[in-house]
């Protein structure tokens, strides 16, 4: 974890004032300091905690929700490049300095995995169509990523998403072309394979080595863990060659990680963090909570009741103010409860799919109370962001939004 | 400076004296008038100098005088400052007993129990990380170095318990008594100069009135033979 921390502040610095021109959302940190309002944490999370109730007043209804779907696709379509691909696979900000080279590479194809995955949930039309193809054809031409060095195992985010992005298209009947299946399941077992090398002895799957250095990697986390459970059972369903003991180590790394109180442990541990202001507290894991919930109920383990999914929701919105302060903060973890910046969209994308879990007719008004906090933090252009610093924070950010959005929108499709 | 003008003043007045006859003015028909001149002239420097012995013992009783002030301030200092060190080893003493021992016995005991305490937490998570490992036989190796560090490392801790330990048995037991002892030494020490700085004290003063009657009574002495002498010298 300390490179995690070490990532400087400076580099936020220099982007802040690219977005500021660019139509913040009223809400963001980076608005609030142009306008010189005060921006200690204090301030901040009182002036949150109002707003907080504000947006849950301003909920929105479907077809507001298309409009903004709309908006992010369309940012989308107009930032993807000709081959395909969105933003750069090498470094484009500052603050990731000291990560192995392969690291730029990594995010990018885990953001591409996850725009591919967006786009395919929302309305086809010819040009998202095609968009789409480009995309998925990027995926698939794209080399196989590697691990970076001794500590550096950010491979995991493209081995995570570029999986999920691959079972997603093999349930997406606009690739079902048998050519074109057999590639995308063949890269999904690459990718795959991936995931069984690097699938550390706890059962999880992390992105910096553990206490040790070796082949296969020492440290896990449990949202890492938890995001490609359902991708791993579905392929499964698809029959795809995906080990059984994989799967059933990673379902039980997730539930070791679960804490009496509903909060989720950021990483397993022997003996947990102390108590207090700690990342796992329930207010620092408001976000770990839904995607556990979400891989556990997908993966049918026994423990994660509709009330334990409905407790986990009350908490996500009663402590939200904790996600909404910590948003935009360059420093990671530097947030109460050692929140980051970058739990934000992953949050609410995975609250929302944990929202489906519930029985159909409370669905509706959780997701309503969800996307006031999507729609407060759009920008003008379309796009979200959580974490200001390289390109593919704004991809990935953006591609989380529609997925959280889509679903609530009843008949979209949900590749997740 | 009086004492200096004089002497100069004193010798000019001889020379002059000795300018006033000349050999060449001495005839053989005059020669017990001669002879009578010559005696006055012994008389005359024999005045001179008792003259310059009173001067001479005048300026050695300033002298004695200002040497019995010197050495009354010295002696004086080396009382004070033989006080001072007494004072600063006896409160240097009484700091080490009641502060510096009970302090440092505390934190070598803090040191143990932190010692301990991480001993207790390597065990217990080494405890329970191989439980959780041996829920399935998978990644052996990767496993072996992981638990590889955990026994290490509390291997090492309990090597660290030991050494806290030790160090506070040797604090105990050896340097806090060692350096109790030199406190106690300094205290004696400190103690044994006062009585000495005192004790020379006294007896410098003794010296300065013996060194001072002295010179008063050499002046005594010059001024009485000088006024004995006979005044038509």
């Amino acid at each position: 974890m300390l490179q995690c921390f070490a990532a400087p502040a400076l580099a936020a610095l220099a982007v802040l004032p690219a977005l500021l021109q660019s139509g913040a959302p009223a809400s963001s940190s980076a608005s609030a300091a142009q306008a010189g309002a005060p921006v200690g944490k204090d301030s901040e999370l009182s002036k949150l905690g109002v707003e907080q109730r504000d947006a849950a007043q301003r909920a929105l209804g479907v077809e507001d929700v298309r409009a903004r779907v709309n908006l992010a696709s369309k940012w989308l379509l107009d930032t993807q490049r000709p081959d395909g691909a969105w933003g750069a696979g090498v470094i484009d900000s500052v603050q990731f300095i000291g990560f192995s080279v392969e690291t730029y590479y990594v995010f990018q194809y885990g953001a591409n995995s996850l725009a591919f995955m967006a786009l395919s949930s929302v309305e086809a039309t010819p040009e998202r169509d095609a968009a789409l193809q480009r995309s998925l054809q990027w995926l698939l031409d794209a080399r196989m990523p590697k691990r970076g060095n001794d500590w550096d195992v950010d491979c995991s985010w493209a081995a995570l998403y570029g999986f999920q992005a691959m079972v997603g298209a093999s349930l997406d009947a606009r690739f079902a072309a048998p050519e074109l299946a057999e590639r995308i399941r063949r890269r999904g077992q690459e990718l795959y394979a991936l995931l069984e090398k690097n699938q550390e002895p706890l059962g999880g799957w992390g992105y910096y080595e553990g206490p040790a250095v070796s082949r296969r990697p020492t440290w896990s986390t449990s949202f890492s863990t938890s995001c490609v459970i359902p991708a791993l059972v579905r392929a499964k369903e698809l029959g795809w060659a995906v080990d059984e003991k994989v799967l059933a180590r990673a379902v039980r790394y997730v539930e070791q990680c679960k804490l009496p109180g509903g909060a989720v442990m950021y990483d397993i541990r022997p003996i947990p963090r102390r108590p207090g202001e700690s990342i796992d507290n329930v207010k620092g894991s408001l976000g770990r909570m839904q995607v556990a919930n979400w891989a556990l109920r997908r993966a049918r383990s026994p423990g994660v009741t509709d009330d334990v999914i409905r407790a986990a929701l009350e908490d996500f919105f009663e402590h939200h103010q904790f996600l909404d302060v910590a948003r935009m903060r360059p420093i990671p973890h530097e947030a109460y409860y050692a929140n980051a910046a970058y739990f934000y969209m992953f949050a609410h994308c995975y609250a929302a799919q944990v929202i489906n879990e519930l029985p159909e007719a409370e669905r509706a008004a959780w997701h309503k109370r969800l996307r006031a906090h999507l729609a407060k933090v759009q920008w003008d252009d379309g796009s979200s962001i959580d974490f200001p610093n390289m390109s593919c924070m704004r991809t990935a950010g953006t591609a989380f939004s529609i997925l959280a959005y889509q679903a609530g929108v009843p008949g979209a499709k949900r590749p997740l | 400076m009086k004492h200096l003008l004089v002497v100069p003043s004193l010798l000019a007045g001889l020379a002059l004296t000795s300018c006033a006859t000349t050999p060449s003015a001495v005839s053989a028909a005059e020669a017990p008038k001669a002879a009578a001149k010559s005696d006055a002239k012994a008389d005359e420097a024999a005045q001179r100098k008792k003259q310059r012995d009173v001067e001479y013992a005048k300026l050695a009783l300033e002298g004695a005088r200002m040497e019995a002030e010197s050495d009354a301030r010295n002696s004086r200092n080396a009382v004070e400052a033989a006080e001072r060190e007494l004072r600063s080893a006896r409160t240097e003493q009484e700091h080490f007993e009641k502060t510096v021992v009970p302090l440092e016995l505390d934190e070598r005991a803090l040191s143990v129990d932190g010692a301990r305490q991480n001993v207790a937490e390597a065990k217990e998570e080494l405890v329970e990380l191989e439980a959780m490992y041996a829920q399935e036989d998978f990644a052996k190796t990767t496993k072996e170095l992981v638990l590889m560090r955990g026994r290490k490392r509390l291997e090492m801790s309990e090597r660290s318990l030991a050494l806290a330990e030790r160090r506070a048995l040797i604090a105990r037991e050896f340097e806090h008594k060692k350096r109790a002892k030199e406190h106690a030494e300094r205290v004696i020490k400190a103690e044994s100069g006062l009585e000495d700085a005192r004790a020379r004290a006294k007896k410098s003063a003794f010296d300065r009135q013996t060194a001072l009657l002295k010179a008063e009574h050499a002046l005594e002495d010059a001024q009485r033979a000088l006024d004995a002498a006979p005044s038509g010298a």
